[in-house]
């Protein structure tokens, strides 16, 4: 499979070939590496590459992975090479228009800033969330109006509401 | 001798690792220990720890692990002789070190009457001043309103803190540079304080530009004997929060070091403490030294000091509840090598620390010489959303600062959490930091430094490619095998709708079940 790496917006081609069970062949740029894979843990990898050991820890959330090794933290974007440029033919990035604002846990909204109309900007302040003691400040990811308004203070939401619209 | 007694039976008002902190300590001495815990917790570590358990009433701390009376009912059932509060909860509340006196229970603590004038910072600020022990520039009473506050900010010229008279651990304080500013947070900042303490009483101080927050442990038995046990140096902070400790600092010399030790007993002298307890200090570049506060209760890192001088605070702190005299002299207490700690929070430090509850899949605890984990989860185990997001504290000992910090670099890399995220990668690039490496760090460091600056990775970045492509090869080929399966047993009708029904089976985009299906 021919795919497109995206680290910290620099693009990487690679070949990933299954040569047999849990062995790969991985072609990156212009090094090709043999790569011995076993999942030890949940999602955690052991690589052998060329005989040196590493151990991975690998998640994956809406198409980005999150690979940490050594103590640092990768995230990867991994695409079909057919795919990514199929898309850019038909072009525009994800974070145009709508954004749809979740909360990331469940918690109480203490405060909302924003109703339907507002014109904000990024990095306003649209409402607070509290979870485990603290007070988070939910901010607007982008200039825009407000559109939705799903929360109202006192209430308590779970992982993954809806909160505001932003357009 | 003086005459004292021997605890039995101790109740622990606590969860989490200091719950368990406080139990290993009760059974090392021989001491029973009885726990309580909320719904949320019947699950949790620290009642597998202790010898009894009880529970106390729903998840949200204030109607369990706050509930004063619930907690004295308990005591009382079970037979203890005494209450250890932990740190947080009600370790510093002067009612229930009333209610366990009433109904003849020890408080391991301090005395109320000395938590009364050090527990409010604006009476300690004035014994303090009385004791000249030296403090930082400000006004000592709560202001009245936004105005008052605005015109005695302007007396005290900006940058200040704002800060609430019964606040602590980094709640409801803040760190305001102009007018403008002022306004905006005012409120923000007094419903934090109503909403964390009950009380939206706020002062304010004159912010000290780059600070350095070294704070002294002390001990005091109720016969008068004080003892220090040196600094913590505890500069790294977010959002007022401690991260990383460390014992010795490299802020201040021995001459300063014996100076602010001896300021600190000085200070709790001077409020008849007799627990042990930490005196907060600010230091400037000249290393002059600023009286902050008096937690009046186990500290979170007191790890680090015993690191550093072998001494069981925990125990010293229940023996001195007992009545017994210190069992250490001033000069039987050395300061050897270099310890540090790193606070893990259940926090996503790639989403501005984002709390993340949930249950962890998968645990790995670092070992090894030196190292030392105080962890309150386990495998499987649940974070719930209802308490503070530190689950761990990672500590480790070295002969030398820089042997230390090598050693916590290793004992991160070991350090495995699945299921929820964490705070450990970013110790990582803490550590990774020239100025930290330096020891030239300040209050502000985190965010001047750490979140603006890319910090150098060690990690081999085309190992991370590798193992992010082959994990999407395996899962494009997993999804292929279900498409096939899906096929097999219930594809028919039209092309759309069986598109349809895959996507909501498989979870999977159009696009996706597109380019498998063709």
């Amino acid at each position: 499979m021919a795919y497109v790496a995206t680290v910290d917006k620099v693009e990487y081609k690679l070949h990933v070939k299954e040569v047999e069970a849990n062995k790969f062949e991985v072609f990156l740029d212009d090094k090709s590496y043999l790569v011995d894979t076993q999942l030890t843990e949940t999602s955690v990898y052991s690589l052998i590459v060329n005989g040196k050991s590493y151990e991975t820890d690998v998640d994956y959330q809406d198409g980005i992975y999150s690979v940490l090794t050594e103590g640092d933290l990768f995230k990867i974007e991994i695409m079909d090479e057919l795919k990514k440029k199929m898309l850019e033919r038909r072009g525009g990035g994800a974070a145009e228009g709508k954004q749809i604002i979740k909360s990331e846990m469940p918690g109480a909204i203490i405060d909302v800033k924003v109703k339907v109309g507002d014109e904000v900007k990024e990095g306003d302040v649209l409402l607070i969330l509290e979870a485990m003691k603290m007070q988070n400040e939910i901010r607007s990811p982008k200039d825009g109006e407000v559109k939705e308004v799903f929360v109202n203070a006192g209430e308590n939401i779970d992982a993954d509401a809806k909160m505001v619209v932003i357009e | 001798m003086a005459d004292y007694k021997e605890f039995k039976k101790v109740l622990i008002a606590n969860r989490g690792e200091i719950a368990i902190r406080v139990a290993r300590a009760c059974r090392k001495m021989g001491i029973e220990s009885v726990t309580v815990y909320s719904e949320a917790d019947r699950n949790a570590l620290h009642v597998r720890y202790a010898d009894e358990a009880y529970f106390i009433g729903p998840s949200p701390a204030a109607e369990s692990y706050l509930k004063i009376d619930k907690i004295i009912e308990v005591a009382l059932k079970s037979g203890c002789d005494a209450i250890h509060p932990g740190y947080g909860f009600l370790a510093e509340n002067s009612e229930f070190v009333k209610a366990c006196e009433a109904n003849n229970l020890t408080f391991i603590g301090p005395n109320t009457e000395s938590m009364y004038i050090l527990g409010d910072k604006t009476r300690a600020r004035q014994r303090m001043i009385e004791a000249k022990v030296p403090v930082v520039p400000g006004m000592k009473d709560p202001v009245k309103d936004l105005d008052d506050a605005l015109n005695r900010a302007r007396e005290i010229t900006y940058p200040i803190m704002f800060k609430a008279s019964a606040g602590g651990g980094g709640k409801g304080m803040r760190l305001i540079h102009s007018e403008d500013e002022f306004k905006e947070v005012y409120d923000l900042a007094k419903g934090e304080a109503l909403n964390a303490f009950g009380d939206d009483r706020m002062y304010i101080e004159k912010a000290i530009v780059n600070p350095r927050h070294v704070e002294v442990q002390i001990a005091r038995d109720k016969h008068g004997n004080a003892i220090h046990l040196y600094e913590r140096e505890c500069s790294i902070q977010r959002r007022h929060q401690k991260v990383v400790e460390e014992s010795p600092s490299v802020a201040i010399n021995d001459e300063v070091r014996h100076k602010m030790g001896d300021a600190a007993i000085k200070a709790v002298t001077a409020a008849n403490y007799d627990s042990v307890g930490t005196v907060e200090f600010l230091v400037d570049k000249d290393m002059n030294f600023y009286f902050l506060e008096v937690n009046t209760r186990l500290q979170v890192e007191h790890p680090v000091t015993e690191m550093v001088t072998g001494i069981d605070i925990v125990k010293m702190q229940i023996e001195i509840a007992e009545g017994k005299p210190l069992s250490y002299k001033q000069e039987d207490v050395k300061q050897v090598g270099h310890a540090i700690e790193c606070r893990v929070y259940a926090e996503d430090p790639d989403k501005n620390f984002m709390p993340s509850p949930g249950q962890i899949l998968g645990l790995r605890l670092p070992g090894g010489p030196g190292v030392r984990v105080d962890s309150g989860v386990y495998s499987r185990g649940e974070v719930p959303i209802y308490y503070d997001p530190m689950v761990a504290k990672l500590i480790v000992w070295d002969i030398d600062r820089e042997s230390a910090i090598a050693r916590m670099k290793r004992a991160l890399s070991e350090y495995i959490v699945k299921g929820i995220k964490t705070t450990i990668p970013f110790h990582q690039k803490v550590l990774r930091n020239e100025d930290f490496i330096k020891g030239n760090i300040s209050t502000d460091f985190i965010d001047k430094e750490v979140l603006v600056k890319p910090q150098p990775r060690e990690g081999s970045l085309e190992v991370a490619i590798a193992a992010a492509a082959i994990k999407e090869y395996l899962r494009e080929k997993e999804l292929k095998s279900k498409l096939v399966e899906f096929n097999e047993t219930c594809a028919s009708g039209s092309p759309w709708k069986e598109s349809g029904r895959k996507s909501a089976m498989f979870g999977a985009s159009f696009g996706d079940i597109y380019k498998f299906s063709t």
